[in-house]
């Protein structure tokens, strides 16, 4: 039943954080944008950094140490200029879910004001802060927070607050606080059954019975009550019955006993319960009747246990005294055989690693949501054995105490991620300097080539040549092979006629090289601007491809440059983290022993009290089969 | 008592019971003297009962309050005077702290910003188009294929990103194409793509990928935006 309500827990916790989260992401209007001048954690936000929606993903697919892991990351990066307080926030629900309350608690301090938690979501943000604390047994902060909260939470979680305020005052033995406290409890609440039982509990504890009976005869109001409400019907009846049978009312305590469900968890004890009003009453035989249906149910459920002792007596009475004398001796039997299997078992707990085991098997669950489950379903020790336990490993203190284990647990699957992944790091380390030690050669020589020099001075030429082009000058430099050709005799020409003495030429001979000169001249006009506007062109694109040159040529000396100190300090950073993951590890461990001890100590606990019981059972039997050895002794006598 | 034990270990093996029990009547009445007040002492368990009662009659509520409850989580240890819950959390955050520090050391290693790329994808409201998977193309080359949970589509939905692919290219001019597939209106297959030419540069380079409806269209669109 714990465990029903612990999920319930849990899921409501779940559902809150998605709403908490859902404020942050959904869209606003710009206007309101710019209306904000600081992050307001109450109003829907525009996602303005990818790293917050990052989060946001692996946080809505129910990956929350991903998600605080991206948070921190971010953090430490600076990626979060936009949503620094919505990620800080959100890491605190992670921080409370993980049980980390010390670091929730000092992050909603931090972030939410007095103002803030007059908002119903905020608010319950306080709420189970105030719930986790209560759990940890620290009431002064549970009922400071709780009363500061409680008013402005919705009517569910104000039931909740109300039952927690009455168990705190009760644990203070204030009464008529915890009354009160449940008093406001509103009537159609889903608590409202375990209300009901507590109010009617209390009022038969402090024995006004009328006051009780309203509560605990009808726990629940509902026509459709669910499992847990019936079963906590059947409990108000056995409490009634036994209230009854102890103040000697035994039809009325019957009758209480006979309406418990047959398929009732507390079947055992009504039928129990049955047999002992009838054996107030004289009506021994109707007691039997119970009691040997009650024989044929579990061995170690502590009634049958009861009903082993108490069906010799109903013989006794009935004078049968060799079918008493021979239940009494099954009955010493039995409970020898039972403490021999709970000093069995004892000896696994002190001796064996059975314990260590199954923390270590919890701890390493793989899905955190099926904590409850696995410890539920967990074979400590096998059926035989796991039956004195069972209420145990079912109480809600013992799986929220592995809760909080478990959540290390899942953190500690990361070292296992990293511990395979670190040795990696370092070969990727060695492997990429290896490289590196072998390209450097290669970049150097290339560097030292000049090359990029080379052809920004020849595309320098390339540039002044297309300037006097533009003033028409040197349009050689456009000629076609055959131009270019005639171009260099005409010019040899010139500079021949140049060395030639004036008197040894006719002028013919000079006009004749000058028409030459001047058809070539013509022929360089002819497209002469298309061929420029093509070279220029051309001179465009070697430009370009000569800047991205360039910028590789930077970037190949960055590079170089780099090469020296890029991966310096990683091995050092690979080798702290490998020695912190082992320090980790081993103080993990220590947490994992601590832990073992003390599941160790509950046990021995619970067994030893069943032992108890058993010892004291043992000995009334044994003691009984003696009476009935003495009396069969001194009857012959008498007669 | 010793004598007491033998007896009692005399008395149970079934078959020596029946043929002794005359010799045990025998030896109780030597060794084992009985008072008065035992032989009318009947076994009334059922005051044992009614006390183990009493005992569970305690409140009842989602988080029953019990004796003992956290013992676990407040137990101190002599060395150290942190109870064993605070430890539990100083330990939880520096694992989370090593965690986070191996990521970052992870990420420069693998992807450094000079040569890293990474690609969002995100949603809204997509009431024209029922995502399955989505594939990207960076210059012509599969780098990521990814088919999507009904989680992952809820959480893209509710406002999320998802970081679809994070990977390393070279500065300079690539090309990235995403490939949507899923299901349109009417329940019919859809695929929709979207291409974008994009510079590296010597920073780590962030696209997102943005799936949108078209209320004009009736039909989803797709964006891809520089960050």
């Amino acid at each position: 039943m714990n465990r029903l309500k612990s999920v319930a827990a849990i899921k409501s916790i779940f559902v809150l954080l998605l709403a908490i989260t859902s404020l942050v992401t959904f869209n606003a209007s710009a206007e309101e944008l710019d209306q904000q001048s600081r992050e307001d954690l109450k109003k829907p936000a525009r996602l303005q950094d990818l790293a917050y929606g990052q989060i946001l993903f692996d946080y809505y697919r129910g990956d929350e140490i991903t998600a605080l892991t991206h948070i921190l990351i971010a953090q430490k990066k600076q990626l979060l200029p936009n949503h620094s307080n919505s990620a800080e926030l959100l890491s605190g629900v992670i921080y409370l879910n993980l049980g980390m309350l010390t670091k929730a608690q000092d992050i909603f301090n931090r972030l939410l004001t007095e103002q803030d938690l007059r908002n119903e979501l905020l608010a319950k943000l306080e709420f189970y802060l105030a719930k986790l604390h209560y759990k940890q047994r620290d009431f002064a902060q549970a009922k400071t927070r709780l009363s500061k909260v409680y008013q402005s939470l919705d009517v569910a979680l104000r039931d909740e607050s109300l039952i927690m305020l009455s168990n705190m005052a009760l644990y203070e033995n204030d009464l008529v606080t915890a009354r009160d406290w449940l008093g406001k409890i509103s009537q159609d609440s889903e608590l409202l059954t375990y209300s009901r039982y507590n109010l009617g509990i209390l009022w038969l504890k402090s024995g006004e019975l009328t006051q009780a009976l309203p509560f605990l005869t009808a726990v629940f109001t509902t026509h459709e009550p669910t499992d847990v409400q019936r079963s906590l019907q059947d409990k108000a009846k056995i409490a009634l019955g036994f209230h009854y049978l102890k103040a000697k009312q035994y039809q009325l305590a019957r009758a209480q006993f006979l309406s418990v469900r047959l398929e009732s968890a507390y079947t055992n004890k009504a039928l129990l319960g049955v047999g002992w009003t009838y054996v107030e009453t004289g009506n021994y035989n109707k007691a039997l009747t119970h009691w040997l249906e009650l024989r044929k149910k579990d061995i170690r459920d502590i009634a049958v246990q009861e009903a082993l002792l108490a069906i010799p007596f109903a013989y006794q009475k009935l004078d049968a005294m060799q079918p008493a004398l021979e239940k009494y001796l099954e009955a010493s039997d039995v409970y020898q055989q039972q403490i021999d299997l709970i000093t069995d078992i004892e000896k696994q707990v002190s001796e064996g690693n059975l314990v260590e085991n199954l923390v270590n098997k919890l701890i390493r669950a793989k899905e955190l949501g099926a904590g409850d489950e696995s410890i539920q379903d967990s074979k400590l020790f096998g059926d035989v054995y796991d039956y004195y336990i069972y209420e145990l490993l079912a109480q809600n203190h013992f799986n929220e105490g592995f809760r909080s284990y478990q959540k290390l647990g899942r953190l500690a699957l990361m070292l296992d991620h990293w511990e395979e992944q670190l040795p990696m790091f370092s070969e990727m380390l060695s492997a990429n300097q290896l490289s590196f030690d072998k390209k450097i050669p290669k970049v150097d020589a290339y560097l030292a080539q000049g090359a990029f020099t080379k052809y920004t001075q020849a595309f320098i030429k390339i540039n002044e040549d297309l300037d006097y082009l533009g003033r028409s000058e040197r349009l050689y430099l456009i000629a076609s092979p055959e131009q270019s050709k005639l171009h260099q005799r005409i010019s040899r020409l010139e500079k021949n006629i140049q060395n030639i003495p004036a008197d040894m030429l006719t002028d013919n001979q000079i006009d004749k090289t000058r028409r030459a000169r001047g058809v070539l001249q013509w022929q360089f006009e002819e497209n002469k601007t298309e061929k420029i506007w093509q070279l220029k062109k051309a001179s465009l694109t070697i430009e370009k491809t000569l800047l991205e040159m360039q910028q590789r040529s930077k970037g190949l000396s960055r590079a170089r440059e780099k090469a020296l100190t890029r991966f310096v300090g990683y091995q050092d950073l690979i080798d702290d983290g490998s020695q912190t993951l082992r320090e980790l590890r081993r103080r993990i461990k220590g947490q994992v022993n601590i832990q073992a001890e003390l599941i160790k100590e509950q046990i021995l606990a619970v067994l030893n009290k069943r032992k108890m019981t058993l010892d004291h059972f043992l000995l009334q039997s044994d003691l009984s089969v003696a009476r009935l050895h003495e009396k069969a002794v001194s009857i012959p006598e008498i007669d | 008592m010793k004598l007491y034990e033998t007896l009692k270990s005399l008395l149970f093996p079934q078959l020596l019971r029946k043929s002794f029990i005359t010799l045990v009547a025998l030896f109780l009445i030597t060794s084992l003297p009985l008072h008065a007040e035992q032989e009318q002492q009947a076994p009334k368990l059922f005051e044992q009962t009614l006390d183990q009662s009493e005992e569970e009659d305690q409140l009842d509520s989602p988080e029953v309050l019990q004796q003992g409850e956290i013992e676990n989580e407040s137990k101190t240890d002599e060395s150290d005077n942190r109870t064993t819950a605070e430890k539990l959390e100083s330990l939880k955050s520096e694992v989370l702290a090593v965690n986070r520090d191996l990521f970052i050391l992870e990420e420069d290693l693998l992807f450094p910003a000079s040569t890293q790329m990474a690609v969002y994808f995100s949603v809204d409201i997509g009431y024209f188009f029922s995502l399955d998977n989505i594939k990207i193309k960076i210059d012509d080359k599969q780098v990521t294929h990814y088919l999507y949970t009904e989680k992952d589509v809820s959480a893209l939905y509710r406002g999320a990103i998802q970081k679809v692919y994070l990977g390393n290219i070279s500065t300079g001019e690539h090309e990235i194409v995403a490939i949507l597939i899923g299901e349109g209106t009417h329940k019919r297959k859809y695929r929709r793509a979207v291409s974008l030419k994009f510079e590296k540069g010597t920073e780590a380079k962030a696209l997102e990928i943005q799936l949108r409806d078209d209320e004009g269209k009736l039909q989803p669109k797709l964006n891809v935006v520089e960050w």
